[in-house]
């Protein structure tokens, strides 16, 4: 009942829009500009509604998650810059904030500055930009709630081959205590070292498959010091994707899947396992339907999680997105399920930005 | 398991990694100034940029599109495997206007090629020599996916493929100077060819009585040519840029064309037809689903072929046929 009035609803919004063509007028050509003097600016706001018995990572009802600012702008004719601030009931915090210089000797590019770690394909992705209203249980259980960022600097080339082929190195500051549950710093000349390899093949003219491969190493989080004074990631990701050119604004299908595997530095010390793996479904213009699976071992308890996810996806414009997605978790050590449901809505003001990929 | 394996945990060490990476960028890069004498890699956004690129660049050129005739130019899929086009480019030429602002400029930046980047000497803006027109006076996205900088689908009047073309020989000029004479020739005989079809395609035009013909159209892919050939476009399907039809504006749609005077109902190829082709049934308004771009059908492969379709199709359409 409550999808039907939630259907309805998207339907009345979507036919309320008038047909109102925009004021315009014949000129000469001026300069494809929109300021010298400042960068290109745009707000994506983020809110979302929980209700269930298993509000992981929703304590409110109602809650505007997240309000990114994002500034980018190009440094000089070698360089662009990007800040992404983020304004939450948490406070406001620097996300991102890079420099890039676009291309090197040799056919390089590096970044400089506090960014998202390039271990696996979903860490780079923020979380409000993601499909789901949730981070995937394993990211949770090796990455936090935020994912695996560092300050430091980035390194990526494509090897020259016939297909696509890159590989990134990353070294930077380690995450601070209470951060992230498998890496802490105990001072801050602490490094992460990550280091990440992709190849994209196309399989057809509509399809396409995405394999990488990453590793991070950091000093352990005290309560995996047991195991090892460092710990270590793993992780694979697959990713497939179909869209007929011919009808690419209405069907398309994306399958992910990522695995990570921690492990202390120790002999012989013990490792856990995590992995997710999604597909979404877009079956008309504006209508995706998805659906996730979660399994993961946790890094502190002992026992595994595992989790099924449900979507159905609205977009009344490129630049809004509304999503009812419900979820189902369980925890083997406790044997209890957890339910939630999530009303999430993004939005975004601004220049138009880069489609996802 | 990292213990255990040695070979996967060789593998996945940071210096393994930077290996390759440093490896990949010490090969050496090739500088702007010895492009002169080989075959120039010029890569378009769209198949009219690269059919005209190939017109001016004759056998000294080797062009390659990233999107396909029958793609909507605003929504291709920005995939890692055009970075190894681009890595290789000499010249990058683009239609502009922001027309492929959600995938091009991540693509270009993400080449690591110096010598596309904007500003670069291989980065062309097609569009810097066109009179571009439904500027809109403002912008805001309560009017749709507006362009900010002017209607971007300057192509589909033939006679802009004249300063596109004078656009990419300079950009050919800039790269490999040495070649000038050659590309300076090239353009000047497609220019000559264009000017004797554009002639041509207005004597179709006014045979066909084009001049203050009302009709409606999908999305405003063809302000130019209605400007180009007198066409009165009093409506679009799409309510405002990129937003999908509502019942509501279908219905007033199909009323207001059953009071009559629409010709014709005219439709890109990459939108879905079921909503048009119920409009035409409704109205008896005859349907045209007309080609955008070169490559949108098998046998358009040059610019030529593009307008000669299109007036095929468009009087195929206006003589009750099916287009």
């Amino acid at each position: 009942m409550r999808f039907r009035i939630l259907l309805l609803s998207c339907t009345l919004l979507a036919t309320s829009f008038a047909a109102a063509p925009a004021s315009a007028q014949d000129a000469a050509a001026p300069p494809g500009n929109a300021s010298i003097a400042n960068p290109a600016t745009s707000v994506i706001g983020w809110f979302q509604a929980a209700a269930g018995n298993d509000r992981r990572t929703q304590d409110q009802a109602f809650d505007l998650r997240e309000a990114e600012l994002a500034l980018q702008s190009a440094v000089d004719p070698y360089a662009k810059a990007d800040f992404i601030l983020s304004f939450s009931s948490a406070g406001v915090d620097v996300e991102e904030g890079y420099l890039t210089w676009l291309s090197l000797p040799g056919g390089g590019q590096a970044k400089i500055g506090k960014f998202r770690g390039d271990f696996g394909k979903f860490n780079r992705t923020h979380a409000g930009e993601t499909p789901f209203a949730d981070r995937p249980l394993s990211t949770l259980a090796f990455g936090g709630e935020e994912g695996l960022s560092t300050t430091g600097l980035a390194l990526s080339a494509i090897v020259p081959t016939a297909f696509y082929w890159d590989v990134t190195a990353n070294v930077g500051t380690a995450p601070e205590v209470g951060v992230n549950r498998v890496f802490a710093a105990d001072t801050g000349r602490d490094l992460l070292w990550i280091g990440r390899s992709s190849a994209f093949v196309d399989l057809s003219e509509a399809s396409n498959l995405n394999l990488g491969i990453s590793y991070a190493n950091a000093r352990a989080d005290s309560m995996l010091r047991a195991e090892g004074a460092h710990a270590q990631l793993a992780g694979a990701d697959l990713t497939f994707r179909w869209k007929n050119p011919r009808r690419s604004i209405y069907r398309s299908l994306t399958v992910q899947s990522e695995f990570t595997r921690e492990q202390g530095s120790a002999a012989g010390a013990p490792s856990r396992n995590g992995w997710f793996g999604y597909a979404l479904y877009q079956f008309a213009r504006r209508w995706k339907v998805g659906a996730r699976y979660d399994s993961t071992d946790r890094t502190t308890l002992a026992g595994r999680e595992r989790g099924v996810l449900g979507l159905v996806q609205f977009q009344p414009s490129e630049f809004s997105l509304l999503s009812l997605q419900a979820r189902r978790t369980h925890d083997s050590l406790t044997d209890a399920d957890g339910d939630a449901v999530f009303l999430k809505w993004t939005f975004n003001i601004g220049p138009h930005g880069a489609h996802p990929y | 398991m990292f213990t255990t394996r040695r070979t996967f945990r060789t593998l996945c060490t940071l210096r393994t990694l930077c290996t390759l990476l440093l490896g990949a960028m010490l090969v050496p890069a090739i500088p702007a100034d010895a492009a002169a004498g080989k075959t120039l890699s010029v890569v378009t956004t769209t198949e009219d940029l690269a059919a005209i690129a190939r017109e001016v660049g004759g056998d000294h050129v080797a062009v390659a599109s990233l999107s396909r005739g029958y793609q909507d130019p605003h929504f291709v899929d920005a995939k890692p495997s055009y970075l190894v086009q681009l890595k290789k480019a000499d010249l990058f030429v683009e239609v502009g206007r922001e027309l492929e602002v959600g995938w091009a400029p991540g693509l270009v930046s993400g080449s690591r090629n110096a010598r596309i980047l904007p500003g670069a000497p291989g980065h062309v803006d097609a569009s810097a020599q066109i009179a571009v027109i439904e500027v809109p006076t403002t912008v805001s996205r309560s009017q749709g996916d507006v362009h900010p900088f002017g209607n971007p689908h300057y192509l589909l009047d033939p006679a802009n493929g004249a300063p596109v073309a004078r656009a990419i020989r300079d950009g050919l000029i800039r790269v490999s100077p040495a070649d000038a004479a050659y590309f300076n020739a090239r353009c000047a005989d497609f220019e000559k060819r264009l000017g004797v079809a554009v002639a041509r395609w207005k004597g179709q035009a006014a045979t066909l009585g084009l001049n203050g013909m009302k009709v409606v159209t999908y999305h405003r892919s063809w302000s130019y040519f209605a400007k180009a050939y007198g066409l009165n476009v009093v409506d679009f399907i799409e309510p405002r840029p990129g937003i999908p039809p509502s019942p509501n504006h279908v219905g007033d749609l199909v009323n207001e064309m059953k009071k009559g005077g629409i010709r014709v109902l005219i439709m890109e190829p990459f939108f879905d037809a079921r909503v048009p082709q119920k409009i035409s049934r409704d109205t008896g308004v005859p349907l045209a689903i007309l080609p955008t771009s070169v490559g949108a059908e098998d046998s358009i492969h040059t610019y030529f072929d593009l307008f000669d379709r299109l007036f095929a199709e468009l009087t195929t359409a206006l003589k009750g046929g099916k287009a």
